[in-house]
């Protein structure tokens, strides 16, 4: 085999692979179920990923005697949170080791459980960090906190028919903050 | 080619010579000449443009970790994109032009911004999955490029990411037995086989030396095995893998000598932990660890008998070796009875120091024997140690200082006398072959 033709097989490998993910994300944000979500960020700062928020949700930390659903849960199985709407915001009403039937107007999120004991599970969504500009990152959490007894601060998510979930926008106050694009 | 610094070096003492009348103007072209076209597998241009690609992936990570809004999503991935295309295209026309270590530091560039590229994807889209998953198909793209160009700096590349990737599951996110870094090691080390690469057999077996070291802990609980237990099945293997150095040493496989090595040294560090062990720490033997310590230990009787056969060992290494397997078979069972006698344990312990160090002795001597200098340097070595923790050990109990200092110098003389002993034998057997010559 030509030596072109191979390193071009390896780009077109490597790019395809690349497109798949740019693709995949556009999707969910393009044509997801759009909910949200309250949170409460927290900061930390990752050697690969430069400043980002770090966030947490109403259905990061569930309470399986106040949910329906299964009642066993392992680390790192993989969990789906049925949520409806309740007011402005999403809440969790169940919580399944499988894909759930869905009622109504629910929407199910796909996560992976990262604790598990005595009836409380925590679940990572893979949406628990928002990249910020650098150096934007605690100011953004100081603005956040100062006013987090009294403002409410909530994601705005889109959700893939299969369950995955993608930041759309960060809203503070009733404002959007930062709207995601698609390029 | 030879370092542009060498061959100025070069001429200038070729000039120097022919002035000085050492040499004539023929000899110094010749030498000139042969100087020139001798390839070095590590010249000094391929090592810049290697640490060249290095800065430059660097630079493109900083580019991500900066994270700027400044500039729309398109044309950040734009950059990289492009820029990791181009470098691919670079690496090909370096190659195809006869610059090959420019094209692999392209290739390895190549490499670096495709990684660069999943982590901008997934920061300006808030991907926030399984982030090791991330390095395993950056891992995954590195081999590619090893295997489809092929090319030893991406390969390079695609160990050390593995070892990321499976360290990351293992110590982050406490994956109990991390298999899967197996099947993509295998392909790994079946490439650098292919490539008949020196280094990327030192990189595989570094690799996996790293997964089984991450592991020891998981691979123990999974089986439901001690400390104790493993350690000594990894002092077989260890045994096994030298046994099996020497076998494909006389089957001409090129790194037979560096296998060797690495059983070595590994089988030494497994006997320093086993031996200092306390009783508790072996634990039950498990049924499963006697099935598995029998088939390693006729495994490795196995490759010792055939080594011996194929006159890679003689007689006395079949007796050490052999001698050797049975003490590390022994420990644990002699151990694992002295749970409640304290005076057996100590007893147990001091005769183990002694095999130890006659083990170590064997080792020195065969390492002579075959001019062998890393076996002679490692064993003098693991002597050293095992010396020095019986001193720490005896100063305040057994022995004291002097009565140490004694039995010590009176076992180096012992040895002194035994080597020198062995050297006149030889000499004189070397002497009657050149008179008979």
């Amino acid at each position: 085999m030509m030596l072109g033709f191979r390193i071009a097989l390896v780009v077109l490998i490597q790019s395809l692979f690349l497109i798949y993910m740019i693709y995949d994300r556009i999707q969910i944000l393009e044509h997801g179920k759009v909910i949200t979500l309250k949170t409460e960020p927290v900061d930390p700062r990752s050697l690969f990923r430069g400043d980002y928020v770090s966030l947490t949700y109403n259905i990061s930390h569930l309470d399986l005697n106040q949910l329906e659903g299964d009642n066993n849960f392992e680390k790192w199985q993989h969990i789906y949170v049925a949520v409806e709407k309740r007011g402005e915001d999403w809440a969790p009403t169940g919580v399944y080791a499988s894909w759930p039937q869905i009622i109504g107007d629910q929407v199910v999120i796909e996560g992976t459980v990262t604790d598990a004991f005595d009836h409380a599970v925590w679940a990572d969504y893979g949406i628990n960090s928002y990249f910020v500009p650098e150096g934007k990152g605690k100011g953004i959490e100081q603005a956040i906190n100062i006013q987090a007894d009294t403002t409410p601060v909530r994601v705005q998510l889109a959700v893939s028919d299969k369950g995955e979930a993608a930041i759309k926008g960060l809203i503070l106050n009733g404002k959007m903050l930062y709207q995601e694009t698609i390029f | 080619m030879r370092s542009p610094l060498y061959l100025r070096q070069l001429k200038r003492d070729l000039d120097h010579w022919i002035a000085e009348g050492l040499i004539d103007a023929h000899a110094a072209q010749n030498m000139w000449d042969e100087a020139g076209q001798r390839a070095s597998a590590y010249s000094l241009p391929t090592i810049l443009s290697v640490l060249g690609a290095l800065l430059l992936g660097l630079a493109a990570l900083s580019f991500v970790a900066a994270n700027f809004w400044g500039i729309p999503k398109i044309f950040q991935l734009s950059i990289l994109f492009g820029a990791m295309v181009i470098s691919y295209i670079l690496s090909w026309w370096c190659l195809h032009s006869g610059r090959a270590g420019a094209g692999q530091a392209a290739i390895l560039l190549g490499v670096a911004l495709f990684g660069v590229n999943i982590m901008l994807i997934a920061q300006i889209y808030h991907i926030n999955a399984h982030y090791p998953d991330g390095v395993l198909a950056w891992a995954l793209g590195a081999l590619l490029a090893a295997i489809l160009v092929p090319s030893r700096t991406a390969l390079t590349a695609a160990f050390i990411l593995s070892c990321v990737w499976t360290g990351v599951e293992t110590l982050e996110f406490n994956v109990t037995l991390h298999w899967q870094f197996l099947l993509f090691w295998g392909s790994a080390f079946l490439v650098a086989q292919i490539m008949r690469w020196r280094l990327g057999f030192h990189l595989a077996v570094l690799s996996i030396i790293f997964w089984l070291t991450i592991n020891t802990g998981n691979i123990a609980d999974h089986f439901n095995w001690s400390l104790g237990e493993i350690s000594s099945l990894y002092a077989v293997l260890w045994l096994g893998l030298w046994a099996k150095g020497k076998v494909v040493a006389a089957l001409g496989y090129p790194y037979a000598d560096a296998m060797e090595h690495y059983g070595i040294i590994l089988f030494f560090g497994a006997s320093f932990v086993l031996f200092f062990m306390a009783p508790e720490d072996i634990g039950h033997l498990a049924m499963a660890w006697r099935w598995t310590m029998a088939i390693l230990t006729a495994l490795a009787l196995i490759l010792g008998l055939i080594a011996w056969g194929l006159k890679h060992l003689q007689r006395s290494d079949i007796m050490g070796f052999v001698g050797t397997l049975a003490a590390l078979i022994a420990f644990p069972y002699v151990m694992s009875q002295l749970l409640t006698d304290q005076s057996a344990y100590v007893w147990t312990i001091w005769i183990y120091r002694g095999i130890f160090l006659t083990v170590t002795t064997w080792l020195l001597s065969l390492g002579i024997r075959h001019d062998d200098h890393f076996i002679i340097n490692v064993s003098f070595i693991a002597f050293g140690i095992e010396i020095l923790l019986i001193y720490v050990d005896t100063f305040d109990t057994l022995l004291n200082q002097s009565a140490f200092f004694a039995i010590g110098g009176v076992l180096l003389i012992i040895v002194s006398m035994g080597l020198d002993r062995l050297r006149r034998r030889l000499t004189f057997r070397n002497d009657e072959e050149g008179t008979a010559l």
